[in-house]
């Protein structure tokens, strides 16, 4: 079996998707259903949030890829031109 | 029909669907909350779980990766096998 930290990493990441997706639907979903002054809305932000944070995350994370893919090819691109220099 | 083809198909029609409800080219009313919140929210919500589906498939996979331990002694003893053959034709190999 694979060893005791492997499987607590890969149990961490299990939960931890789980807890966001049941935790994301609720927000996104269900919660536009239900009463204003039912007490689960104090456990989630405003709904507005539901779409800004993944558009954010969105971003910076393809920002990111996009900046180190960018790099690798200028470098490499570098590398040939030294090469035939 | 290739495993392209059908995933182009399913977004292609999931697409069409989802656009023709937001921008109401049907003449079907959806109630008010359905029509302004969620239909707006669902890309980001199938963003949301297709990643979240993507590490816990690979937090499980991690979580119950088997170790082989009949291949390992398998392996051993056809390294053990490989290593006096070639010392018997002169080539010693750790």
């Amino acid at each position: 079996m694979a060893s005791g930290q492997d499987k607590v990493v890969g149990a961490s990441l299990l939960t931890f998707s789980t807890i966001v997706f049941v935790y994301y639907t609720l927000w996104a979903i269900v919660m536009p259903f239900v009463d204003e002054s039912y007490f689960l809305h104090d456990y989630f932000p405003r709904r507005e949030y539901a779409i800004r944070i993944p558009c954010v995350l969105l971003v910076f994370g393809l920002t990111v890829i996009l900046t180190f893919l960018s790099m690798v090819m200028i470098k490499s691109k570098k590398k040939v031109e030294k090469k035939s220099a | 029909m290739t495993r392209a083809t059908e995933a182009a198909a399913f977004f292609g029609i999931t697409t069409t669907i989802y656009l023709a409800l937001l921008f109401q080219w049907l003449p079907i009313t959806l109630p008010e909350t359905v029509q302004n919140f969620t239909l707006p929210v669902l890309p980001w919500w199938a963003l949301v779980s297709f990643g979240a589906y993507s590490l816990g498939n690979i937090g499980y996979h991690v979580l119950t990766f088997r170790d082989c331990p009949e291949a390992y002694d398998e392996l051993q003893v056809q390294i053990g096998e490989a290593q006096r053959d070639l010392r018997s034709k002169g080539m010693n190999i750790k």
